[in-house]
């Protein structure tokens, strides 16, 4: 697929999905989905189990229609999907020549690096390979095909600590030299800290909230102090917590006006991504945000 | 849809096209599916040879006995012919029923669906490249045997081993065979996408291809057309009518004068010896007849089973294409 998208303040926009729907049998995984990823960003799609972020990654990669709406990404897209499959009885070296014959672009060196980099053995089946090895020669398939848009489904489950950190290294290399865009779903929020630039999170098939990272963090605010009902500065409360004799709160700040000072009891900081987002997962659960 | 060679890291050059072709999907084909075409090639040329060894040594020595030992040409070959009814259903269980099937067991079509092709193209790729062959292989097969089975047929003087209109030479011929092989291609295939199982495919391949084969084999092949209808005393019927003259008799039984078909006249019921047995029905104006078709309608009737499986064949691989390209899951 590639639909040329244009946004309307003139920066290039990589993957649009408006109003995208999908639904299984009666059950909509995905419904109302709208947002426009900017290219050369690494985005994170961000939900609890079973949000619908597999079937937005699938219906994008173009390997299923969706049921309402349209979404598109600008030029070629690869796809690395949750289980990381390779034909078990291919060598590494194979899996790359399918690489090769079935992209209209191929990177052979790229590809190859990739595998070299994580001692991948080029001529064992790939069946006997370990799943992270495996998981590795999916990724140079992806990476070797030179995309405009890299869509990975859990990328870094079933990888060690080591490689995990490692391969994100790796990724966000491929992103300065190449300049595609990615966009990664995890529901392991630590993993992203230093590595996505923009945020995209998903709860029960909806697009909760979507932007810059740096814009949506600095637009919330982390309030403790006493227990109270409510938080000591005016905004709308995403999350408030009570423990004992103190309160949290997760605010997010009136647009346009400047971050409110507080004293007296209450310690002021600014969120975490990790904060951010289970205040808004949590938010969901309890039938107060979105 | 622009990619730039960068750094110095990059020996090789980036290559760049436009499409994927053919060439790659046979790559592709042969990569994943060369033991399989191996295996059965192997097995289809082993018997051609022997039928067409056979055939050569029937032709030169004009007798049907002496090879294999206390074996005799004549058995072997009667095993042999079994073999093209068997190779449809070999192709559907084997090479259709696994096909996209596996590749959702292994979640490979991820892989192969994901880079720049089309999960329809990969398809049409597949059945081209895997169907064409499976039909050549089954047209080749049957040829050999059909050509044996003349060979021995010209040889043996009292009576003719294989009939044109039985169950073997029949279904040998290349024009069917090529139709059974297309529909058990499809059929698996058929199964495969949608069942999305690859035993569970090959089992309903099994079972459906048996089914189809037997019904149009027995119930609709004697009605391809009218059979033609003799009519005679029983005493002046003495002619061969198993169907060594090439003839093909589908049913037969006693008419009345005015043409009906009738019962066995019950008064006949206890007379004893042909003469007083061919008597006591001209007295009850009883007459034997047999319907059948003439030598002439043996290719007819194998195009028209032909069309039959092939046009089955091709309203299951529409049906596949369609559900492939409309898949509402991955």
């Amino acid at each position: 697929m590639s639909t040329a998208v244009e946004s309307v303040d003139g920066t290039a926009i990589a993957v649009r999905a408006q109003a995208l729907g999908k639904r299984y049998r009666g059950r909509w995984a995905l419904r109302e989905c709208t947002f426009d990823l900017p290219a050369g960003r690494v985005a994170a799609l961000v939900g609890a189990n079973g949000a619908g972020k597999t079937t937005l990654m699938t219906v994008l990669a173009g390997l299923l229609g969706a049921d309402e709406g349209s979404a598109g990404a600008v030029g070629r897209v690869a796809f690395v999907s949750q289980d990381k499959p390779v034909y078990r009885h291919f060598t590494a070296a194979d899996m790359l020549r399918l690489g090769a014959r079935l992209n209209v672009v191929w990177d052979e060196s790229r590809a190859r690096r990739w595998l070299a980099r994580f001692e991948i053995p080029l001529d064992s089946a790939c069946g006997r390979l370990s799943g992270g090895q495996q998981a590795q020669v999916a990724f140079a398939l992806a990476i070797g095909s030179r995309p405009d848009v890299l869509l990975l489904d859990e990328p870094l489950a079933n990888l060690d600590p080591l490689a995990r950190r490692e391969v994100t290294a790796e990724l966000l290399g491929e992103v300065d030299e190449t300049g595609m865009t990615v966009l990664l779903s995890t529901h392991i929020v630590a993993e992203l800290s230093g590595v996505a630039d923009y945020l995209l999170l998903l709860a029960h098939g909806r697009l909760l909230a979507g932007g810059d990272l740096d814009e949506l963090l600095t637009g919330h605010v982390s309030y403790t102090g006493p227990r109270s009902d409510v938080p000591p500065a005016l905004g709308d409360i995403v999350e408030a917590r009570h423990s004992g004799a103190q309160s949290t709160f997760l605010v997010r700040l009136p647009e346009g006006q400047p971050r409110p000072v507080v004293a007296g009891p209450w310690v002021e900081r600014p969120p975490t991504l990790e904060d951010y987002v289970l205040a808004q997962l949590e938010a969901t659960r309890k039938g107060l945000g979105a | 849809m622009t990619a730039t060679t960068t750094g110095v890291a990059t020996a090789a050059p980036v290559t760049e096209r436009t499409r994927v072709g053919w060439g790659d999907l046979a790559w592709l084909t042969w990569r994943q599916h060369r033991w399989t075409i191996l295996g059965t090639t192997l097995v289809v040329v082993g018997i051609v040879a022997l039928a067409l060894g056979m055939a050569w040594h029937v032709d030169a020595t004009g007798r049907t006995h002496e090879l294999f030992g206390r074996w005799r040409y004549l058995s072997v070959g009667q095993v042999l012919v079994l073999t093209p009814a068997l190779f449809g259903l070999v192709v559907g269980a084997f090479w259709g029923a696994p096909l996209v099937s596996r590749e959702h067991e292994q979640r490979t079509h991820l892989v192969a669906w994901g880079q720049d092709i089309t999960a329809t193209r990969w398809l049409a790729g597949k059945v081209v490249l895997l169907g064409v062959p499976a039909a050549a292989l089954a047209a080749g097969l049957g040829l050999a045997l059909i050509t044996m089975m003349n060979s021995i047929n010209a040889v043996t003087t009292d009576y003719a081993p294989f009939v044109p209109f039985d169950v073997p030479a029949f279904e040998a011929a290349p024009q069917v065979q090529v139709g059974y092989a297309a529909f058990g291609f499809a059929l698996g295939l058929a199964f495969s996408a949608t069942t999305r199982r690859t035993v569970l495919s090959m089992g309903l391949t099994v079972g459906l291809f048996v089914a189809v084969r037997a019904v149009v084999a027995a119930g609709w092949r004697p009605y391809f057309q009218a059979p033609v209808r003799f009519v005679e005393e029983y005493d002046e019927f003495d002619r061969p009518w198993s169907g060594h003259d090439g003839t093909w008799s589908v049913h037969g039984g006693f008419v009345d004068g005015a043409g009906n078909e009738v019962p066995f006249p019950s008064a006949c019921d206890q007379v004893q010896g042909i003469g007083e047995y061919a008597r006591c029905l001209k007295e009850t104006g009883v007459r034997y007849f047999v319907d059948h078709h003439p030598a002439d309608r043996l290719v007819p009737f194998q195009l028209f089973e032909s069309t039959i499986f092939t046009a089955l064949a091709a309203g299951l691989l529409a049906l596949t294409f369609l559900w492939v390209r409309r898949a509402r899951r991955v």
